[in-house]
């Protein structure tokens, strides 16, 4: 009889299992992030990323991607085939066995996986993609000592290589921004290209191309008050007809603005040549722009309601008067088809000011009062959002591109504008008092507009501009327009699909055909939570 | 300590009770002897006057004993636990002068063939990944009733057919939400069994049947909708365990009256796999909703039930 009661406690003994942890641990919304083929959605709670693609028409299919433990932040590639996770790991990392810090990259095609790990050393809080997708930063080290200076450069077209951590010089600051370049060609130098890091007062120069060279510091003018000037906007040009490369950089607290012309050094291959120049007031938005006269750096100075154009050989200023008190600058010229000069056209905008202008710079220096146009608009301009085109992968056929849009969102829960440059347009978009999220299709041929928590969302096609309201039976949290895995065109071209996030306590979504929308032919899917759980 | 661990706990602890009860039982009143060497006068032979008993002998020098006419005709070869009954009832009468009792027939009589109930619990261990979602244990626990009758005997063995009913669940969170499982489980058994004596049997049971599972999940992602999966497998149980009865001690005859058995049973339930893949009943939730695909439920398993059941 012993014997059957130490079996049966055997027994007890198995049987007295339990579920893996995950079951417990309730969904957390959190970021959710539109790919070209698919959404991704942060599960920190078990340390994965959702992915959700759109196989088949009105289809949705889910794949759980582990991630480091303690998601710290995500950041797609520009463009947007690539997700990159930060985690800080275990934190304190007191067994061998605990997960360190690390940085994941997951790649979209041709199915999403994670398909690069990084381990770093210590947790990191901030993470900065190239804007040509080869560069990531990692920086703001959140250790018990921390250095932060230090930034962790990795290299995504070598994943080989090791990650370069690069401490830069302090003199009391810590980055606060970073600019990648473009290739530059400085004289006598193989093209290269260089990483501005911005500090509360002062700007680092890093040559991409030899990361082991010294970096180089610029320290900011000071202020009237004897601070540093906190560095606010890092445009670069290559420059034109052999003159050398040139990064301008604005101030917050400043009325100048510095040229640095980037020449080779007589020991390093890049070394910056300073010009202050005072432009008239601190400026609010800088760019390089041509001109009727050459290439000019232009700065809005709201405050005097001018733009300065500085010449940036000679650093000669034009003043150039505002018929409004601009405070936003966008360079156009790409957008427009019919340009009758050879400069550049401009975008500005103001929150403060219902109306938006567009610069003519090619008449900027021999006609300066004629080379802007205005229109009027009923909102003040929060952020313009630019109809993705072919240089963003969009648009295979160039009869669908709608470049020449730009969308002009208003400040607050007000109205917006499609401004077509084109026929110098702005179509009105009234809503009906909902604070409205933007979303452009990343094939540039719809806008998405939807108010969070709402059951409303709306599809505005550029083809002809007709606003389709729909409603979905959930409250919205986003609505993305993706491809179809498979999809025929680089940009998934072929059949897109819209998936709806809602925003109730689980992860659930509908999903439209995103070319054709009918609220009468969707499918919703819960319970997406459960992806890999459930076996 | 979880919900299987403390029932299971408890099964162990009332099984480990009656291994210390058995032998206690047993000893309550002189060791077994052979049927035809009582320890006292049989009831039904008159005393000899006031002349008191003759000692008894050394066992080794007294001749082999006559049976006593009136305990029972042993059988050819009585099993040691009839004999020590048979004593146990000759001890019984004696003590309370009792005579209203028919002789003791010897035979296994209703102990054996009868009509029974019972009511239980039973435990089951499933490793499943599908209950996950419903429990955050493996156990399954569920009340068991059933009813059948002796369909066939012979000598010490004999057979029964059964009807057996178990249900239960869990209750649990998947993820924050709320989720249920209910399990019907039915099952007609063939029972095979050994009688050591007229109290205790031992049995092997094979039970095939039908399980009935339904599954609900509270998803909140669209409003407040009730998902559910329903579904049928095919099931069968195979146990072996043993019963001991409770009552009828003090009346040793085979004559058919009620009986209260206490029974314990394990083995290993075969069941199919349901999909649980749960979708909303009737037209709540939205329209043109996908089943939530949670996986496959098997409901297989080691288990343990115990039992107390009513013969007549």
């Amino acid at each position: 009889m012993k014997r059957i009661a130490f079996s049966l406690v055997g027994f007890v003994a198995l049987a007295c299992g339990g579920r893996p942890e995950a079951w417990d641990k309730p969904f957390e919304p959190d970021a959710a992030i539109g790919l070209q083929t698919s959404v991704a959605v942060l599960d920190p709670a078990l340390d994965r990323v959702v992915m959700l693609e759109s196989p088949s028409h009105l289809g949705l299919r889910t794949t759980v991607l582990p991630v480091g433990k303690d998601i710290v932040t995500a950041v797609p590639s520009p463009k947007r085939d690539r997700l990159l996770v930060l985690s800080k790991g275990d934190q304190p990392r007191l067994k061998a066995e605990d997960e360190a810090p690390r940085l994941s990259v997951i790649d979209t095609r041709p199915s999403p996986a994670v398909t690069q790990t990084y381990t770093l050393d210590d947790p990191f809080a901030g993470l900065v993609l190239d804007p040509e997708g080869r560069w990531a930063i990692v920086y703001a080290g959140e250790g018990i000592v921390q250095n932060p200076n230090e930034i962790i450069l990795v290299d995504l077209e070598n994943p080989a290589d090791e990650v370069h951590v690069k401490s830069i010089r302090s003199f009391g600051g810590r980055p606060v921004g970073f600019t990648f370049t473009s290739e530059l060609t400085i004289s006598g130098q193989e093209p290269r290209r260089v990483l501005v890091v911005q500090t509360e007062q002062d700007l680092t120069l890093i040559d991409l191309a030899d990361l082991d060279a010294p970096e180089i510091t610029v320290h900011t003018p000071t202020t009237e008050q004897g601070r540093p000037s906190r560095p606010k906007q890092v445009v670069f040009h290559d420059g034109v007809d052999g003159t050398d490369p040139v990064l301008a950089v604005s101030f917050w607290d400043n009325a100048g603005v510095f040229l640095l012309d980037l020449v080779a050094g007589t020991s390093s291959a890049l070394f910056p040549q300073v010009n202050f120049i005072d432009v008239g007031g601190p400026p609010t938005a800088i760019e390089f722009v041509e001109t009727d006269a050459g290439l000019r750096l232009a700065a809005l100075v709201p405050t005097v309601q001018q733009a300065a154009l500085v010449d940036t050989r000679t650093t000669v200023v034009d003043l150039v008067p505002m018929p409004a008190a601009f405070t936003g600058l966008a360079r156009v010229t790409d957008s427009i088809e019919a340009r009758t000069g050879q400069g550049d056209v401009a975008l500005l905008w103001s929150a403060a000011v219902g109306r938006v202008g567009l610069w003519h710079l090619d008449t900027a220096i021999d006609a300066p009062y004629a080379s802007i146009e205005t229109f009027v608009i009923a909102v003040g301009v929060e952020r313009v959002l630019d109809v993705p085109g072919p240089e963003q992968g969009a648009c295979p056929d160039p009869a669908d591109c709608f470049a020449e849009y730009k969308i002009v969102a208003g400040t607050g829960p007000q109205d917006f504008y499609l401004l077509d440059l084109n026929r110098k347009e702005a179509s009105l978009m009234v809503n009906n008092g909902a604070n409205l999220s933007l979303s452009l299709s990343p094939d540039g041929e719809r806008l998405w507009a939807f108010a969070q928590d709402g059951t409303e969302f709306a599809q505005v096609a550029f083809s002809n501009l007709h606003p389709s309201t729909l409603s979905v039976q959930a409250p919205i949290r986003g609505v993305f327009d993706i491809g179809r895995p498979n999809m025929a065109s680089e940009n998934g071209d072929a059949a897109r699909s819209a998936v709806v996030l809602h925003a109730g306590e689980g992860l659930a979504a509908t999903v439209f055909d995103a070319l054709e929308p009918d609220e009468a032919v969707t499918r919703f899917y819960g319970g997406l939570a459960y992806g890999g759980l459930a076996k | 300590m979880k919900p299987f661990c403390f029932v299971a706990s408890s099964l162990v602890s009332a099984l480990a009770v009656t291994s210390v009860t058995l032998p206690a039982f047993a000893q309550d009143g002189p060791a077994p002897q052979p049927a035809g060497e009582p320890a006292s006068p049989a009831p039904n032979q008159p005393p000899s006057g006031d002349a008191p008993a003759p000692a008894p002998s050394p066992p080794e020098a007294s001749p082999a004993p006559e049976p006593s006419p009136s305990v029972a005709p042993p059988s050819a070869e009585p099993s040691p636990g009839l004999t020590f009954l048979a004593s146990r009832r000759v001890e019984a009468d004696a003590r309370n002068d009792e005579s209203a009792e028919p002789p003791d027939d010897g035979k296994l009589g209703y102990h054996q063939d009868h009509f029974l109930g019972f009511i239980g619990a039973r435990v089951g261990k499933i490793s499943s990944p599908g209950l996950d979602p419903f429990s955050d244990s493996d156990e399954l626990a569920q009340f068991s009733v059933g009813f059948g009758s002796t369909v066939m005997t012979a000598g010490n063995f004999s057979v029964a057919g059964l009807f057996l009913y178990d249900v239960g669940g869990h209750s649990g969170e998947a993820r924050g939400e709320e989720s249920d499982l209910v399990v019907h489980r039915l099952t007609l058994g063939g029972e095979g069994r050994y009688h050591f004596f007229r109290q205790l049997f031992v049995f092997g049971r094979v039970a095939p049947g039908a399980i009935h599972s339904i599954a609900k999940l509270e998803d909140h992602s669209a409003g407040s909708v009730t998902l559910a999966a329903r579904d049928w497998v095919f099931a069968t149980d195979l146990s072996a365990g043993a019963s001991f009865e409770l009552t009828g001690f003090a009346k040793g005859a085979s004559k058919r009256r009620p009986s209260v058995w206490l029974t314990f049973d394990g083995g290993y339930g075969f069941a199919g796999e349901s999909e649980l893949s749960l979708s909303a009943d009737g037209n709540a939730g939205p329209e043109r909703a996908e089943p939530v695909d949670m996986g496959t439920l098997a409901l297989g398993g080691p288990f343990l039930r115990f039992s107390a059941v009513l013969t007549y």
